[in-house]
C-alpha cells in the first residue's frame, strides 16, 4: 500500500539546516588544525622560473610552505596539483602555506616571490583551433577530435528547400554553489579521515587512494553538509591533493576553505561551446540534415571532453533527424579547466537543436510548434542516429498538452503587443538523458527498537533525496516514515557507492533501497516463522506485519526486531540466522530519457532588462516520489537556466585576465529577478526500474534557456544565437 | 583607539543574550569572531565582497552582513544570530521556511532567515515586491527564491 510515495512529504533534512546546526566543512574544528592558503597564478600563461618562500617561512605561525607538488593523475595537466614549470591559467596553484591560523596563512602568501616570464596566451577558442599560438607549451591546442556521423547530411542539405547557417555560442558559466569548495584532512597513523564538500565521498576515496595508497592504509571520506554543488564538486581538484599531502607531511589536521574569489577562479567552469551549424529544411517543415562543427573551450586541461560527446550525441534531441554530422574539437585555452555543470552537455545540445527548430520555422514561415511536431519522434523506444536508445514515453502527448498552455501565452502575447509592449512568448521541447551509472547501493537495517536506518551510497546535498528514499522504504515496509532514518556520505558506512550526479539518486539509490527493503521483508518472514512456529510458506508480509492468514496470528516488524533482541547472554535457539538487514546494489542497463516542455512569456523593459510575466513547465519523469521535491528542482533549475540565458557569464579579457572574479561582478541572480513558475508533471514514460522513476535534477536547466531566448527574440523581433543574450547589444 | 602592531583589542559583545569578552586581532572580521571565537557556526561565509548575505546577523536591532565589520566595531553591541532566534521551539520564520520548502542545501538559509527577521520587524506586512527588495542582498542558488518569498509571506501571517 502506497501511503507516502507520490505525496508532498516535508523534508527530514530541514530541522538542522534552519537552526544553524548544519555542519559544513568549515564548521568542523579539530585541535591543532593547520590552515592551508594557496598562492595562485595571477597571469594566464607564463614560464615559471623560481618560487622563493624563504620570507614566508619567517612569518609567525607558518609551519610549512609547499611548492612544486606534482602527481600523476588521469586526465589532469602535467603541472598538477601545482605549477612547477608553466603557469596555465589565472588561479592555478603555485605554492601552499600551512599556518596555525587563517589570517597568517594568507599574510604569508604576500611574502612568496614568484619569478616568471609571461608567454602569449590563448583565450578565444576559435583562435585556439587555428593552433598558431600554444596554450600549453609543446602541445597542440587541439586536445580532442572526434566525428559523429550518420547518413548523408551534405547531400540532404544541398537538396533541401531552404539552407541556413548560424553560429550558436554558449558561454562559460560558473556553477556558483553558495558554499565554496573546502576540505579538512585529519591525520592518524595509517588512516586519514577527510571531511569534504563533495558530491561523492566514495569516488573521492578511490581517487585519493590512487595517489596516496602507498602512504596510508585507508582514507575514510565523510561528506559534510554540502552547500550546493550542481556538478562542480564531483571530480578531483588540485586542492584535494594539496590538502591531503599537507596533512600527511605535517601529521596534523589541515583545513582548506576556498574564498569566493578563489572558488570562481578554480572551480571548474561549465558549458563553453561554439556550434557552427548548417542545416536544411523543406517547405513542409521537415528538417532534413544538420552539419555541426562543435568547438568546446576546455581551458587548461582536457577532462571536459566528454561533455562535447554528450552534446554531439544528444544533438538530435526528440526529433527524428537521420542525416547529421557533428565534428567535435576540444581545444585548450589559458582559462580555468572546464567540466560539468548542471545538465552537462544536454543544455548545450538542446539549446542548439531548439534554436534550429525556431530558426527553421522562421525561415520557411511556419509555426515553430507545427514544425517541431512534424519532426518529433512518435514511437519509443527509438534509436537515435548516434546509437542512443531513447527508452520510452509519449512525446507527442506531452507536446500537445504543452501546446494548449502555450497557445494561451500567445494570446496574451498578442494582446500585450497590441498595447505597444515588447512582449514575446517562447517554447522549448527537450529530451533529457540521465541516471548516469553504473549503479548505486543501499542498506536497510532494522534496529532492536523497530526503527529503520537506511544507508545509501548516493550523496545528496540539498535535493531532499533522503526524504524521498524514506518514503519508498516506509511504503515498502509498511511502517511510519518517522521510524525511517536515511543516512549517507561516509565511506565507512557502506561497502561501496558512487554519489549524487546526473539526476540519478532517487532512481538508483531509491531502487537499491527498495530491493534492500524487500530482502528485509523476506528475512522478517523467515524469522517470524521461527517465532510463530509456522511454515515460511504459510506467512506473508503485509502492512508492516508478518501474517499467518490461516491462524490469524501476526507479528509486526517492530515485534520481530524486539524478539530478536530480547535477551543479553544465553543462546540463539532458532533455525534462522539472526538480524534484520538487507543490502542491495542497483543499476540500469540503459540511461533514462525523461522529457518536457518549457514556456515563457517575457517583456523587454526600457532599460533592456527582462520581466518574466508567466512561466510554465511540464515534465514527464516517470513515477514522481515526492512532487514537492521534484518541483523544487524545477524551480531552482529554471532560475539557473534563466541566469544562463540573461546574465551569467564568465568573462576574460583578451589577455586572459578574469573580469568576473567575484560575486560582485558575476551575474548571479537575486530575488529581484525571480518570478513565479508553474509546474505540472506526467507519469507516462516510466523507467525499467522496479520503482519506475527517472530524474528531474537537471531538466529545468536544459529546458529554460531556449524558451527564454525564443521569447526574447520574439519580443525584439531579432534573431538571438548566443547565451547569455547580452541584450544591450541586441536592442 | 590606538592599537600598536601585534597588539590585540578587547571586544565585549552580547550574543544571543550572553556576554562574551575576548581579545582579538583588530583586523579580525566580525563573522570570523562569531564563528571561531564564540563558536557559533550557524552564520555562514559565502563570498568576500559583501554580496551574498550568508553572514547576515542582527546587531543592535539592525541586520548587518557580519563580514563587513571588524569584531572590535561590535564592541558593546547586542547581537542575535540564527542560533538565537528560536527559544525552546522554532521561530515562526523557521517554521515557515520548513513548511514552504524554502531551502535546499541550507547554506544561505541562516542569513536568509535573519534578513527576514529584520524585514518583518520593520515591515510586518510586506508585499511581494517589498519582500524581493528586502532580500535582494541575500543570494540563494538552489530554490529560485519562489518558495523563500512564499515563506516570508507565510511567516508574516504567523507573526501577526
Amino acid at each position: 500500500m502506497k501511503k507516502y510515495v507520490g505525496q508532498r512529504i516535508k523534508r527530514q533534512e530541514d530541522p538542522r539546516l534552519i537552526t544553524g546546526e548544519g555542519r559544513y566543512v568549515d564548521d568542523l574544528e579539530f585541535p591543532g588544525t593547520l590552515y592551508l592558503a594557496i598562492l595562485r597564478s595571477t597571469v594566464p600563461h607564463a614560464k615559471l622560473n623560481r618560487v622563493d618562500v624563504s620570507d614566508a617561512l619567517k612569518i609567525n605561525g607558518v609551519v610549512d610552505v609547499i611548492t612544486g607538488l606534482k602527481f600523476k593523475v588521469e586526465n589532469r595537466p602535467d603541472n598538477f596539483p601545482m605549477a612547477s614549470t608553466e603557469l596555465l591559467y589565472v588561479g592555478q596553484p603555485i605554492a601552499a602555506v600551512l599556518s596555525t591560523d587563517r589570517y597568517s596563512a594568507y599574510d604569508a602568501l604576500d611574502s612568496i616571490q614568484v619569478d616568471y616570464d609571461v608567454l602569449p596566451s590563448v583565450i578565444d577558442p576559435e583562435e585556439s583551433l587555428k593552433d598558431q599560438k600554444r596554450a600549453i607549451e609543446g602541445k597542440s591546442n587541439i586536445a580532442y577530435k572526434k566525428t559523429y556521423s550518420s547518413g548523408n547530411p551534405e547531400e540532404k542539405i544541398s537538396s533541401s528547400d531552404v539552407k541556413v547557417e548560424e553560429k550558436i555560442e554558449i558561454n562559460r558559466v560558473y556553477p556558483s554553489a553558495m558554499e565554496p569548495r573546502g576540505i579538512l584532512s585529519i591525520y592518524q597513523p595509517d588512516l586519514l579521515t577527510i571531511y569534504a564538500s563533495t558530491q561523492s565521498p566514495h569516488y573521492m576515496r578511490r581517487y585519493l587512494l590512487d595517489v596516496f595508497g602507498s602512504m596510508v592504509k585507508d582514507i575514510r571520506v565523510v561528506q559534510a553538509d554540502v552547500g550546493g554543488a550542481f556538478g562542480s564538486k564531483l571530480f578531483p581538484y588540485a586542492e584535494d591533493y594539496i590538502a591531503v599531502y599537507s596533512s600527511l607531511k605535517t601529521k596534523r589536521p589541515v583545513k582548506w576553505i576556498a574564498t569566493r574569489s578563489e572558488d570562481i577562479r578554480t572551480t571548474y567552469h561549465g558549458r563553453g561551446q561554439i556550434h557552427k551549424v548548417k542545416f536544411g529544411v523543406n517547405k513542409d517543415g521537415s528538417l532534413v540534415g544538420i552539419n555541426d562543427q562543435l568547438v568546446i573551450d576546455l581551458g587548461a586541461a582536457s577532462h571536459g571532453t566528454y561533455l562535447a560527446d554528450i552534446s554531439a550525441t544528444m544533438l538530435p534531441g526528440p526529433y527524428k533527424i537521420k542525416d547529421i554530422v557533428v565534428d567535435v574539437y576540444g581545444v585548450y585555452t589559458n582559462k580555468t579547466p572546464l567540466d560539468q555543470y548542471r545538465g552537462a552537455g544536454r543544455p548545450e545540445a538542446t539549446f542548439v537543436i531548439e534554436r534550429i527548430m525556431d530558426i527553421a520555422a522562421d525561415e520557411i514561415g511556419m509555426d515553430p510548434l507545427e514544425l517541431r511536431k512534424k519532426n518529433i519522434v512518435r514511437e519509443t523506444p527509438y534509436i537515435n542516429p548516434f546509437g542512443l536508445k531513447y527508452d520510452n514515453g509519449d512525446y507527442l502527448n506531452l507536446f500537445e498538452k504543452a501546446e494548449k498552455a502555450f497557445r494561451g501565452l500567445e494570446e496574451r502575447e498578442s494582446v500585450l503587443r497590441s498595447e505597444g509592449r515588447r512582449v514575446g512568448a517562447g517554447f522549448s521541447f527537450y529530451l533529457e538523458q540521465n541516471n548516469f551509472g553504473p549503479w548505486e547501493s543501499a542498506s536497510v537495517r532494522v534496529r532492536g527498537d523497530g526503527k529503520v536506518i537506511v544507508i545509501i551510497g548516493a550523496s545528496p546535498h540539498g535535493q531532499g533525496t533522503a526524504t524521498g528514499i524514506a518514503q519508498i522504504v516506509a511504503d515498502e515496509l509498511g511502517i511510519d516514515i518517522n521510524d525511517v532514518e536515511v543516512v549517507w556520505g561516509d565511506t565507512s558506512l557502506i561497502g561501496e557507492g558512487y554519489g549524487t550526479y546526473g539526476s540519478r539518486s532517487l532512481t538508483l539509490a531509491g531502487n537499491a533501497a527498495l530491493i534492500a527493503s524487500r530482502k528485509v521483508k523476506d528475512k522478517a518472514i523467515r524469522l517470524a516463522a521461527q517465532f510463530m512456529r509456522s511454515d515460511v510458506q504459510e506467512l506473508k508480509y503485509d502492512d508492516g506485519k508478518v501474517i499467518n492468514p490461516k491462524s490469524g496470528e501476526s507479528m509486526s516488524l517492530r515485534e520481530i526486531a524486539a524478539k530478536s533482541m530480547s535477551t543479553l547472554g544465553g543462546t540463539w535457539n532458532y533455525k534462522e540466522e539472526p538480524g534484520l538487514e538487507g543490502t542491495a546494489y542497483f543499476g540500469l542497463d540503459n540511461l533514462t530519457f525523461p522529457y518536457g516542455s518549457h514556456m515563457a512569456l517575457v517583456e523587454v523593459r526600457e532599460d533592456g532588462l527582462l520581466n518574466v510575466l508567466e512561466y510554465y513547465a511540464i515534465d514527464d519523469i516517470g513515477t514522481v516520489v515526492n512532487p514537492m521535491l521534484a518541483e523544487g528542482q524545477v524551480m531552482g533549475g529554471v532560475l539557473q537556466g534563466y541566469g544562463e540565458a540573461t546574465s551569467e557569464e564568465v568573462i576574460y579579457d583578451k589577455e586572459g585576465n578574469l573580469l568576473t572574479g567575484s560575486f560582485a561582478e558575476y551575474g548571479i541572480l537575486t530575488a529581484m529577478e525571480a518570478f513565479n513558475i508553474k509546474w505540472e508533471y506526467l507519469e507516462k514514460g516510466k523507467s525499467a526500474a522496479p520503482l519506475p522513476a527517472k530524474g528531474i535534477g537537471e531538466g529545468a536547466t536544459i529546458g529554460t534557456p531556449p524558451a527564454v531566448v525564443r521569447a526574447t527574440e520574439k519580443a525584439l523581433n531579432k534573431r538571438i544565437t548566443r547565451l547569455p543574450m547580452r541584450l544591450s547589444s541586441v536592442i | 583607539m590606538l592599537v600598536r602592531p601585534g597588539e590585540k583589542v578587547k571586544v565585549k559583545v552580547k550574543v544571543n543574550g550572553i556576554w562574551y569578552e575576548k581579545e582579538v586581532e583588530p583586523r579580525k572580521l566580525l563573522v570570523h569572531f562569531i564563528r571561531e571565537d564564540i563558536g557559533l557556526t550557524g552564520t555562514k561565509i559565502g563570498c568576500d565582497t559583501s554580496t551574498c548575505g550568508a553572514c547576515t546577523i542582527i546587531m543592535n536591532g539592525k541586520s548587518v552582513k557580519s563580514c563587513t565589520l571588524f569584531a572590535f566595531q561590535a564592541n558593546g553591541a547586542e547581537i542575535t544570530t540564527i542560533e538565537g532566534i528560536g527559544d525552546s521551539k522554532l521561530h515562526p520564520i523557521q517554521e515557515a521556511f520548513k513548511d514552504n520548502f524554502a531551502l535546499q542545501c541550507g547554506y544561505c538559509t541562516p542569513g536568509m532567515i535573519m534578513q527576514t527577521y529584520f524585514l518583518l520587524k520593520t515591515n510586518p506586512n510586506p508585499t511581494e515586491e517589498e519582500i524581493k527588495d528586502g532580500l535582494h542582498g541575500n543570494i540563494c542558488r538552489c530554490t529560485g527564491y519562489q518558495n523563500i518569498i512564499k515563506a516570508v509571506k507565510d511567516a508574516a501571517g504567523r507573526m501577526r
